[in-house]
């Protein structure tokens, strides 16, 4: 074991020049760690506390120097907190060239912002916010918080370089816990393993990083994400508003996420007769699904409100069916709760959307999800069900969640399960021209154009969208 | 900025002696709350426009005053707004869930809301089904500066009616504007206002509607009032006045060369000009003689620029590095405070700090940064003054009616060698004396003792573009280069766009165009750098002819590829951003191995008034070509009668542009 690790004692040295008055300055900074860096991360240090299942500590301090204008949107100060992340207090620093002070803010100096915005109409996700601007380069930014976790379901990452123009001196994330509480952590191109040392009362674990330059990724190279540094984490046994659970599978997931829907399935008397009026007749499950689905999207709208705990559990069958709008999970479990009175087996399935989003890492259990659909059995097929739109046909997803794993929620828990894939032979685009090249040059002719699967998915938005009248004119 | 008026909260008397009628005219619907019939669902679709999503039934703002408000001891607006609204499809449901956002705490007494009451109504097997919006579906929320109340309206479905009543209070004498015209169009829009004759108002009115009412009935009414120290009983004229269009249609989609739509919707805004009684009397910025009076006290524009500021002095030392007051030495500081400080997004003439405190700090909104450069600019000998004007976003400024809301941006005008310059310092990206295009919008005015107005108007400035293009044979084949030197403008663009991607992947996305006989060779940029001069940006390129028929159009990367005036009618005028003359110079050899087919001819068209010119000059000798077109407009402005000459005038060079040069191998 190294006793004297570069990194740390630079931190060392870095930490005594502050305490004798001096700020960060970019002398001390290696020429193999200017090179293609916007930013230098001086010191970044994260030490969760974990006490209980219900309540840890996280203090986080770290210094970064800019460079030049790449940079400087790293000087930006924010953290979020909502209900469950308590901000006890916030410090940031600007320095400027010479390390001498320019501007000391703490929380209350910070603008508060609310996370809703593009789709969420109200939530309890908040951000405190400061923009510090300065044109003379190099200069410095420091910045320490507290904040206090009061539920574990959701851990922090650690991303000690979270983007290529980054140098890292030095990173390092510490955790604490308690004893006989296992940490459940997952690490990406991490050398080696944290260190371990045993204390009285608990564990500690340490991951560092030091010395690494920034990058120039090649043109065509896959996204950082997948090539950065990092380490997940997730908790073994936890709580969170009272609901406990514990996360050490898939199936853990969903049986907390099940307690959570638990009971919120009952339908009014008036819609279970509307649904078997609908579809006491029909002879084929895959119709009923169809026709329920046009019930749901005819009578519901999507708004996004997520409060508390009500970020993870739906708003009840009655309250969907009564106010006709509720989020992507209340209208999914809505949908789910008609497709059972009508006697067809169906599912909620919590998923990672988005037609870019990293697949989820089906190796390790812990929240991956931003969204929720419904799965239906007709007969051998599985019918997906995107229960936000209000256009799309039964069964058909759309690049925003097709083709991922997903985590379905069982009377077990829950089961990774994976959405249809459309490939080429689905995304078909085909256009005919038939035309006649007169004399003189000019063409006439006529052109029909379809489009199949994916292909087809920006033009029908429009079409939803946009009265006939404006679609000729932007053609 | 707080109006002089404390209340005693005392005995208010209204007496009512009518001069007016009250009765209703034809086509004004039933405002009161809750009077929603079946019959309100009965169109399917309604005849001012089939295509609407949704359609506002009625939209009714009524402004009374009180004396003095509930415990605020303030005179105060009251605004009670009232919306009804048919929900036809499910484009439309963002209406039924909104944002009421009001400044948490300020200075001044900001607005508030009182009241909210709302309802939605479904019509189920012939019967009315009110569902009303109670505590569960309004959330508070803190945004920045603002509280927020986030409505959401229940049980709604397409064909669903949704109406609201909300009550704002405004203290002070500030009566809020109101917007006739919006996304979707308004069956009945009236605002109906009563003003004691105590407080003078300017109104302006604007776009293109005639009212269907526009009445005025006086009353009249005794209150006490107070403005600063002087106390005494106002009795007089109250004024009620009533505004209202009928089938507004909603604003059309912005058209191509539309500066601004909110420059051309129906609206009416109200600026307080004086106030009178007998033994007080105010008047506020009604010319612009006392308004540059009372710019030049505030402390939050003028005093700090009378203000000793010795520290100013060493600053500058280190600035000018001892030169003599002179163009030079102007644009050595107005390059120093461009370049080290940072502009926030927010638009006033009004300071946000001590000068002191911006200087330290290196950051500030548009007339910290600016006003801070005219300080400095006077230390070092030079006269200067602010400039204040409205930018294209903002709307337009009525010289002749000094408005100071109207005003949203400060620049500076300083004299150097007998030479007057205007200055802007809030943007990295702008040379010295250069503007940025959202200035240009109408009269500016000059705070100070000259009260000069400055033009500043879309064709008071003109983008000159150039384009050279060579091509010759060489021993390595077919090859040229290509060379752009834009104007101002495009200049401060690519400045900006360069800040967010590099030189590589503009070139890269250039090449991405190109034909497959066509190869990018060395490529750059000029001047990136040096924003006081034009942006250059240039290629090398080879040619790999094969083909028997070569077609080849002599205009790279700046062809109308399309009619920019294809609709067949139009809305709103043309406003061209600036004027322009652009040129393209072609000089070619014929390709090695290939003759000229077939050459467009030369040709010109111009605008029947001349202000917009069109040349097309080729000529050939079988073995070189040399080509030259160029564009001008000279006019920023068209009305709606001069459309037609311009939608030809574009239609024929989009034509003539598409006319290639055509190369046949020879045997």
């Amino acid at each position: 074991m190294n006793f004297l690790k570069p990194g740390l004692f630079l931190t060392a040295v870095t930490l005594w020049l502050w305490t004798s008055g001096q700020g960060p300055v970019a002398e001390g900074i290696a020429d193999s760690l200017r090179k293609d860096a916007g930013m230098v991360k001086r010191s970044d240090i994260m030490e969760i506390d974990i006490e209980s299942p219900r309540k840890a500590r996280i203090h986080r301090k770290y210094v970064y120097t800019i460079l030049n204008s790449t940079g400087d949107r790293y000087a930006d100060i924010g953290t979020f907190y909502d209900k469950f992340n308590d901000l006890a207090d916030v410090t940031a620093i600007l320095y400027d060239a010479n390390g001498k002070v320019i501007k000391k803010i703490r929380k209350n100096d910070m603008e508060d912002w609310s996370m809703a915005g593009s789709g969420i109409l109200m939530t309890d996700s908040r951000i405190r916010f400061y923009h510090f601007s300065w044109r003379s380069y190099p200069y410095s930014v420091s910045f320490e918080e507290e904040k206090q976790l009061n539920g574990l379901f959701n851990l922090p990452d650690w991303r000690p370089q979270p983007s290529p123009d980054i140098a890292v001196e030095s990173s390092s994330l510490v955790i604490r816990v308690p004893a006989g509480y296992p940490l459940r952590y997952k690490q990406y191109h991490y050398p080696g393993q944290p260190e371990m040392a045993e204390q009285k009362g608990g564990t500690t674990y340490t991951w560092e990083m030091h010395d690494r330059p920034a990058s120039n990724p090649e043109p065509f190279a896959p996204a950082w994400f997948r090539m950065e540094t990092s380490v997940r984490l997730a908790p073994g046994e936890f709580e969170e508003a009272g609901y406990k659970g514990r996360l050490y599978s898939w199936a853990d997931l969903g049986k907390f996420i099940g307690g959570l829907y638990r009971g919120r399935d009952e339908l009014p008397a008036e819609a279970r007769a509307n649904v078997h009026q609908l579809t006491d007749g029909l002879k084929d499950d895959k119709e009923k699904i169809a026709v329920l689905y046009r019930y749901l999207q005819q009578n519901t709208h999507y708004v996004g409100i997520e409060l508390g705990i009500g970020g993870w559990q739906p708003f009840d069958a009655t309250y969907v069916y009564h106010k006709r709008y509720g989020d992507c999970k209340a209208l999914a479990n809505y949908m789910v709760a008609l497709l059972k009175e009508a006697g067809i087996r169906a599912w909620n399935v919590l998923i990672q959307a988005g037609q870019a989003a990293p697949a989820i890492d089906t190796g390790f259990a812990c929240n991956q999800f931003n969204h929720a659909i419904a799965v239906a059995i007709a007969g051998s097929d599985s019918i997906w069900l995107e229960c936000t739109s209000q256009l799309l046909p039964p069964g058909y997803l759309g690049s925003f969640t097709a083709d991922r794993d997903a985590l379905l929620l069982n009377d077990d828990g829950g089961r990774i399960v994976h959405t249809p894939v459309y490939g080429w032979k689905e995304n078909r685009f085909d256009r005919t021209v038939r035309g006649t090249i007169s004399d003189n040059g000019s063409l006439q002719a006529s052109m029909q154009t379809g489009y199949r699967g994916l292909e087809q998915d920006a033009l029908q938005a429009e079409i939803d969208r946009l009265p006939g009248s404006e679609l000729t004119r932007q053609r | 900025m707080k109006l002089p008026v404390f209340l005693i909260p005392v005995f208010v008397s209204f007496c009512l002696t009518c001069a007016g009628q009250d009765t209703g005219p034809q086509g004004r619907p039933d405002m009161d709350f809750g009077t929603v019939t079946p019959s309100t669902f009965a169109p399917v679709v309604y005849s001012i426009d089939s295509t609407a999503n949704a359609v506002i039934l009625f939209d009714h703002g009524e402004v009374n005053f009180e004396p003095s408000y509930a415990n605020g001891h303030e005179f105060s607006y009251i605004l009670e707004r009232h919306t009804r609204i048919r929900l036809l499809n499910k484009n439309a449901f963002s209406l039924a869930n909104f944002t009421l956002s009001t400044l948490r705490k300020s200075n001044m007494n900001p607005p508030y809301i009182e009241n909210f009451k709302g309802a939605t109504y479904n019509l189920e097997d012939g019967k009315l089904v009110v569902t009303k919006v109670d505590k569960s579906n309004i959330f508070k929320d803190q945004n920045g500066e603002f509280n927020q109340e986030k409505v959401v309206f229940p049980n709604v479905k397409e064909g669903s009616v949704i109406e609201y009543s909300i009550r704002i209070v405004y203290p002070g004498a500030f009566i809020p504007p109101w917007t006739f015209q919006g996304g979707y169009p308004v069956l009945w829009s009236e605002y109906d206002v009563t003003v004691p004759t105590l407080y003078d108002y300017v109104v302006k009115h604007q776009g293109y509607q005639k009212y269907v009412v526009d009445s005025t009935v006086f009353s009249t009414a005794e209150f006490p009032v107070s403005f600063n120290g002087f106390i005494g009983t106002w009795s007089g004229q109250t004024i009620r006045r009533i505004w209202a269009l009928q089938n507004v249609p909603a604003l059309e989609r912005p058209e191509p060369y539309t500066t601004t739509l909110a420059n051309h919707l129906s609206l009416i805004s109200f600026q307080l000009s004086a106030i009178r009684m007998n033994g007080y009397n105010k008047t506020y910025r009604s010319n612009w003689n006392e308004l540059v009076e009372e710019l030049a006290k505030m402390d939050k524009f003028g005093s700090p620029l009378a203000d000793r500021n010795r520290w100013v002095d060493d600053e500058l030392k280190n600035i000018t590095a001892g030169l003599p007051a002179s163009q030079g030495s102007l644009a050595k500081i107005y390059a120093y405070v461009r370049d080290h400080f940072d502009c926030s997004n927010r638009e006033s003439i009004y300071m946000t700090r001590p000068l002191k405190k911006v200087w330290e700090e290196k950051r500030g909104n548009v007339a910290d940064i600016n006003l801070l450069l005219i300080v400095l600019c006077c230390h070092a000998g030079f006269e200067a003054s602010p400039v204040i004007l409205s930018t294209r976003t903002h709307g337009l400024a009525v010289d002749d009616y000094p408005l100071l809301n109207d005003y949203n941006y400060v620049i500076c005008r300083v004299t150097a060698d007998g030479n007057t310059y205007l200055l802007d310092a809030s943007k990295p990206y702008l040379g010295f004396g250069q503007l940025p295009e959202i200035c240009y919008n109408g009269w500016a005015r000059v705070i100070d003792n000259t009260l000069d107005k400055v033009p500043l108007f879309s064709d008071s400035v003109t983008e000159k573009r150039t384009t050279l293009l060579m091509l010759a044979n060489t021993d390595s084949g077919y090859a040229g280069t290509y060379m752009r030197r834009a104007g101002i403008f495009e200049s401060m663009d690519l400045r900006q766009r360069m800040k967010r991607e590099t030189p590589d992947q503009f070139f890269q996305s250039l090449e991405k165009t190109m034909a497959d006989y066509k190869q990018m060779g060395s490529y750059g940029f000029d001047s990136l750098a040096s924003p006081d001069q034009p942006v250059s940006w240039h290629y090398t390129m080879k040619y790999n002819f094969t083909r028997k028929t070569i077609y080849f159009n002599p205009i790279l990367h700046e062809r109308f590829n399309n009619n920019p005036f294809n609709a067949v009618t139009r809305h709103y005028p043309v406003e061209m951003p600036f004027c322009f003359d652009n040129t393209y110079v072609l000089n070619m050899e014929v390709p090695k191995g290939y003759s000229v087919d077939q050459l467009p001819k030369s040709a010109s068209v111009k605008l029947e008034d001349s202000t917009g010119l069109f040349t097309y000059d080729i000529q050939s000798d079988g073995k070189t070509i040399q080509f030259r077109t160029r564009l001008q407009i000279r006019k920023a402005f068209y009305g709606l009668d001069e459309y037609q000459g311009l939608r030809d005038f574009f239609s024929f060079i989009v034509g003539k542009e598409k006319e290639p040069i055509v190369f046949k191998k020879i045997d």
